[in-house]
């Protein structure tokens, strides 16, 4: 049985219609209708434009038409339509990799006629020191969270390496947001004991 | 996203993300996975992507109009067939002048002769395919309700071995050879819709194959109600009906 959609029955019947091989317009506009908001929201949040993200929601759809028949017996069918999705993000990031290998060198010391730099570093406020700074910082922490207990690592890393709300922090690690703010409640404390005061605050 | 010598190692598949997010991986799989994402945005962000925008309910999800959904469609419909890249791939950088001709001309025959052996390999796999017998579905052929001779058994036995993905059901509605359009509807032992195939045409027998996945049925007694509309305006309905059986998988 196909799961993901036990809860919509018209969905359940399009998939399977399609996956039989009907090539029937009202069923394909009642799967679209149900994920294309949602894959054009997905690539959205990824970080892609407008148009960007409506182009690559629609070629998801494509393939989710033509491979539906690969669509495995117990398989969730929402979570094949984001399999799809996913792919194709990957794929357009080795893409942009690429392109970006591939783009000409410029060099910042290159000026103009009169004299004015043709670029500018992308963070001209940071300097040196601060870089070694936080590099240092970044260490000592990596080092801290290494000793802490694995959950409340996670939850460390995932506050501070990655920038995440708790609620985030929550679905990532499917524990509660309760949880989450006790680990960073003692993680705080022994930070502080541990690498001094300014380093606790980090976890503010 | 990082590349495969990041520090939180090799990447899960997309499959195995969602998988972790319906709490479909064991214990020891799921404690990986919040390990690796711990260590990878690029994950992360997938599976956050994935949880906010793929979890929601309908009417929240959607923020598009009718008409905006109707432009879309119209767009998604005028889309070519799926092509694997998205965009123009960046163009081949230009080929290198040799320095080395006789080192260019050993890999040159090195490369001729891989590709002869592979086509070699490809031509024989493909004879030995074609020499294979080729299998087709577990196969049932269905008269309609009432129209066998009484004291035989109505309703035929599908028998779906554990390894079947697909079954074929044969209607024979005993009727003369039209082209008319035909609707067939599944219905579940004990009632309810489980599949309706729109705007059927019958074989030149006037046949009605279905091509129907294993993972729709149910064990017990199916129903096949195939519908057409008949010049007169009025609607006749031909009732089949099959018992499925599906055999458990086998024990590991």
């Amino acid at each position: 049985m196909i799961t993901g959609n036990e809860d919509d029955p018209e969905l359940r019947e399009a998939v399977a219609a399609l996956q039989a091989g009907a090539r029937s317009e009202v069923h394909s506009r009642r799967v679209f209708e149900r994920f294309f908001p949602r894959v054009r929201r997905f690539f959205e949040r990824l970080g892609y434009g407008v148009e960007d993200s409506e182009d690559l929601a629609q070629e998801t759809l494509s393939r989710v038409f033509s491979q539906i028949g690969t669509l495995q017996s117990g398989d969730s069918f929402k979570s094949w339509v984001f399999a799809v999705a996913a792919n194709l993000h990957r794929n357009q990031g080795r893409w942009r990799h690429r392109e970006k290998r591939d783009a000409p060198e410029v060099s910042l010391d290159a000026t103009a006629e009169d004299g004015t730099p043709l670029h500018e570093p992308v963070a001209p406020e940071a300097s040196p020191a601060r870089e070694a700074y936080e590099k240092e910082r970044r260490e000592a922490l990596a080092r801290a969270v290494q000793v802490l207990p694995p959950q409340m690592g996670q939850v460390l890393s995932l506050r501070i390496g990655q920038d995440l709300k708790y609620r985030e922090i929550a679905v990532v690690l499917q524990i509660s947001i309760e949880t989450v703010k006790a680990h960073l409640f003692q993680a705080r404390q022994r930070l502080r004991s541990e690498l001094g005061e300014a380093f606790g605050e980090w976890v503010e | 996203m990082p590349s495969s010598s990041d520090p939180a190692g090799p990447h899960p598949s997309a499959e195995r993300i969602a998988a972790y997010h319906e709490r479909r991986l064991a214990p020891g799989e799921a404690e990986e996975m919040r390990a690796h994402l711990a260590a990878c945005p690029g994950c992360t962000a997938e599976l956050l992507a994935f949880a906010e925008c793929f979890d929601e309910p309908e009417d929240s999800a959607s923020g598009l109009s009718a008409a905006e959904m109707d432009a879309a469609w119209r767009r998604q419909r005028e889309r070519p067939a799926p092509a694997l890249p998205v965009r123009p791939a960046p163009a081949a950088p230009p080929p290198r002048r040799s320095t080395r001709g006789s080192r260019g001309l050993t890999v040159f025959l090195g490369l001729a002769a891989s590709l002869f052996a592979a086509l070699s390999l490809v031509q024989w796999q493909m004879i030995s395919r074609l020499r294979e017998p080729r299998a087709n579905p577990p196969l049932v052929n269905l008269a309609p309700v009432g129209s066998l001779r009484r004291g035989t058994e109505d309703v035929s036995v599908l028998e779906v071995p554990p390894a079947a993905r697909r079954v074929w059901v044969i209607l024979d509605p005993v009727a003369e050879p039209n082209d008319a359009a035909y609707d067939a509807e599944l219905v579940a032992p004990g009632g309810g819709r489980l599949l309706l195939l729109e705007d059927l045409r019958g074989s030149e027998k006037g046949n009605f194959r279905l091509d129907l996945p294993v993972s729709l049925l149910r064990e017990g007694e199916h129903r096949i109600l195939l519908r057409t509309r008949r010049g007169d305006g009025r609607a006749e309905v031909t009732e089949f009906k099959v018992r499925v059986h599906l055999s458990p998988p086998p024990v590991p």
